[in-house]
């Protein structure tokens, strides 16, 4: 896996090593994309979700499984995630546009209708995207988790947005 | 801020003249890097422990009381702690677990003092270390 | 001379795991600990730990070290902090400079019926032309001012070393406001866990694999103002003309930890080289005692692995102690580690564990052959 080399996967290489959406489940609805590749023995993502959605089962080594019919796309997954790796996408937030949900642990948050640098995940600049919304109540221990509305087309790159100074 | 208008002859008046006029007076505010994390996503930074005064090398700064004397020192930017005995070469902190002796001061007027580990206490007096025991 | 039943070297996950389990059996224990606040490396990781659900996972490790120190102190376990243990001598006892009770230091033995040594681990080091200048430390200092004394040692850095520590801190100093310009690792691939790597390239710090410091620059202040790194061969050595320049105040060192066995040396216990654990680890059995009675290690001291490691073999040492002053029957004691192997075993597994699983049974084979049962060392002065 190159992510050994360069610290990311690109999205083919993700979707080639492991379940990702179908088609259909994107144009249904917001839905849970999982970029754990690695084997580590690691299960919060499985009592996460309150839809019983994500299977790990024993060993606890075994990579999640997204059940993309119980998925909701609600979010609470990935500020679970002690390895950020969970984000929601959601394809058909408007006619031309997508969300994607990402946690963010860092301060300044931006701010709900801000525009942002939108990146990819080698943190390269893609787009500018508008934060639609923030989310970080007490039960997410401090992992906010930020929804940024980009143009549909690229949904699968953009996972992150720069940091403000 | 206020501003003076000087109305001398640059040939009288040269900018240093003018600049510890300025200081001296308050004019300009001396701003020091603040090393301190003010804002932080996940720990809480707000610290309701006494801010004291510390010496160091005859210069006031201030300190949180009972954090390492290390700490304080880097929130003001100092990062040189000693002096080795043949080179005078510089050290800092470098494992910042009280075992390699790189960040040793004399505090107090007791030299080998591992500031690392070390809490600070009001009024503390810390001097630059030059070798293994004396002052710098 | 005072006496204590227990005395345990180091208050971090492991020794405050131990303690806990010692104390609730009925033992009278003491933790030293040369820190002037409990936890060791626990305080410093302000992210959510990895593992099972069952236990601690999704935390973040500062949580479960308020919680270990919360149930210590209500099993009635005393705590020295700010005292350095000084060394181990023959009968059991522990040499202490004792800074609990106030600025000035005192010099104090205390008799332990049992010891166990969870002194953790110390970084390693690598010499760059310049490693002395301030501004270049371990990444574990920088970790202990940005996350628990919350000042920032410099304000740009390049991190050196992909495992897991190089991984986290480099985020961890991002979150802190201070830069990393980039990562360095002289191996081709990344040593730690692909997701701590993807979220930092998210960040944007460049990771360059097959590359090293090769001198850090101090500036006209004397500490560090740049960095200058190069691409390194199969052999790890730097390649000609491939030098690069970075402007950087901070480099931080993340190349490894060795067990820190000092102790056990001083006791004579039975040491072996394994480089799975960082360097020399004592022989012990499944009870985490050593080759000498009445010894026990926990922790990154018996091996460097994790916090969720340290703090089971922790339980282990501390179930073990209280078996031996007899707070626990043999066979409740068997059942309890029988619970916490399989739990390690668990911990162990996959890609990443899997060696440190098979080098744990190798420990656990040689001490069975070459110690067989522990005795003790030195006899009564």
């Amino acid at each position: 896996m190159a992510i050994h080399e360069t610290g990311y996967l690109d999205y083919t290489e993700l979707a080639g090593l492991r379940h990702v959406p179908s088609e259909k489940r994107y144009m249904q609805g917001p839905v849970s994309v999982i970029e754990c590749v690695q084997c580590i023995p690691c299960n919060p993502c499985e009592s996460a979700c309150s839809k019983n959605a994500i299977h790990i089962g024993e060993p606890i080594t075994n990579l999640p499984e997204l059940d993309e019919d119980k998925c909701t796309g609600c979010g609470l997954c990935v500020s679970r995630c002690p390895g950020l790796a969970i984000f929601i996408v959601n394809k058909v937030f408007t006619k031309t546009t997508a969300t994607v949900s990402f946690p963010y642990e860092y301060v300044p948050l931006p701010k709900e209708g801000a525009t942002v640098r939108a990146v990819d995940r080698k943190g390269a600049y893609i787009c500018d995207g508008k934060v639609v919304k923030i989310i970080n109540p007490e039960s997410f221990d401090h992992t906010p988790v930020i929804t940024v509305e980009v143009p549909a087309g690229v949904s699968d790159e953009v996972r992150s947005v720069e940091r403000s100074k | 801020m206020k501003f003076v208008i000087l109305l001398f002859p640059v040939e009288v008046v040269d900018f240093r003249t003018v600049w510890h006029f300025a200081v001296q007076y308050g004019m300009v505010r001396m701003a020091y890097m603040n090393y301190r994390i003010e804002e932080h996503a996940v720990v809480n930074t707000a610290s309701d422990t006494d801010t004291v005064e510390i010496t160091v090398d005859g210069k006031k700064i201030p300190a949180k009381k009972g954090e390492p004397i290390l700490a304080a020192l880097l929130a003001s930017g100092i990062r040189i702690n000693r002096y080795t005995a043949k080179k005078h070469e510089p050290r800092g902190l470098f494992c910042g677990i009280g075992q390699c002796t790189d960040c040793v001061m004399i505090v107090n007027g007791r030299p080998n003092v591992r500031t690392c580990i070390t809490p600070v206490e009001s009024g503390m007096i810390i001097k630059t270390q030059n070798g293994i025991e004396k002052e710098v | 001379m005072e006496k204590r039943e227990v005395v345990i070297v180091g208050a971090g996950p492991a020794g405050l795991a131990a303690s806990i389990e010692a104390a609730k059996a009925g033992a009278q224990v003491l933790v030293v600990d040369l820190n002037m606040k409990p936890g060791g490396q626990l305080f410093k990781q302000i992210h959510k730990f990895f593992g099972s659900s069952a236990h601690h996972a999704g935390m973040r490790g500062i949580d479960i070290g308020t919680e270990l120190l919360d149930e210590a102190q209500k099993a009635g376990v005393e705590l020295w902090l700010n005292s350095t243990v000084i060394g181990l001598f023959p009968g059991n006892k522990v040499g202490i400079e004792d800074g609990s009770k106030g600025p000035e230091k005192k010099l104090v033995t205390v008799h332990a019926d049992e010891i166990i040594v969870a002194a953790g681990a110390s970084e390693n080091v690598v010499r760059f032309k310049g490693w002395t200048t301030p501004g270049v430390m371990g990444a574990g200092a920088a970790q202990t001012m940005i996350n628990v004394h919350h000042v920032k040692p410099g304000t740009r850095a390049v991190m050196i070393g992909s495992g897991n520590v190089g991984l986290i801190v480099s985020y961890q100093m991002m979150q802190a406001g201070i830069d990393v310009a980039a990562l360095v690792e002289a191996a081709p691939k990344i040593g730690g866990y692909a997701v701590h790597a993807a979220k930092i390239r998210r960040a944007g710090i460049p990771i360059y694999t097959g590359h090293t410091i090769i001198e850090a620059v101090p500036g006209s202040d004397g500490t560090v103002s740049k960095v200058i790194t190069a691409q390194v061969g199969s052999d790890f050595k730097p390649v000609e003309g491939t030098q690069q320049t970075i402007d950087a105040d901070l480099v931080t060192i993340a190349t490894g930890l060795k067990p820190s066995t000092e102790l056990l040396r001083l006791m004579n216990c039975e040491l072996v080289f394994d480089g799975a654990f960082g360097g020399y680890v004592p022989l012990h059995n499944r009870r985490m005692e050593t080759s000498v009675k009445n010894i026990f290690a926990a922790g990154d001291t018996a091996g460097v692995e994790e916090a969720s490691t340290a703090l089971e073999e922790g339980r282990l040492a501390g179930i073990s102690a209280a078996e031996s002053l007899g707070y626990i029957l043999r066979g409740d004691a068997e059942k309890e580690r029988d619970v916490i192997w399989a739990r390690l075993d668990a911990l162990r597994m996959g890609p990443f564990g899997e060696r440190r699983m098979i080098e744990k049974k190798k420990i656990l084979d040689e001490f069975n052959g070459k110690v067989g049962t522990p005795v003790p060392e030195f006899q009564e002065v």
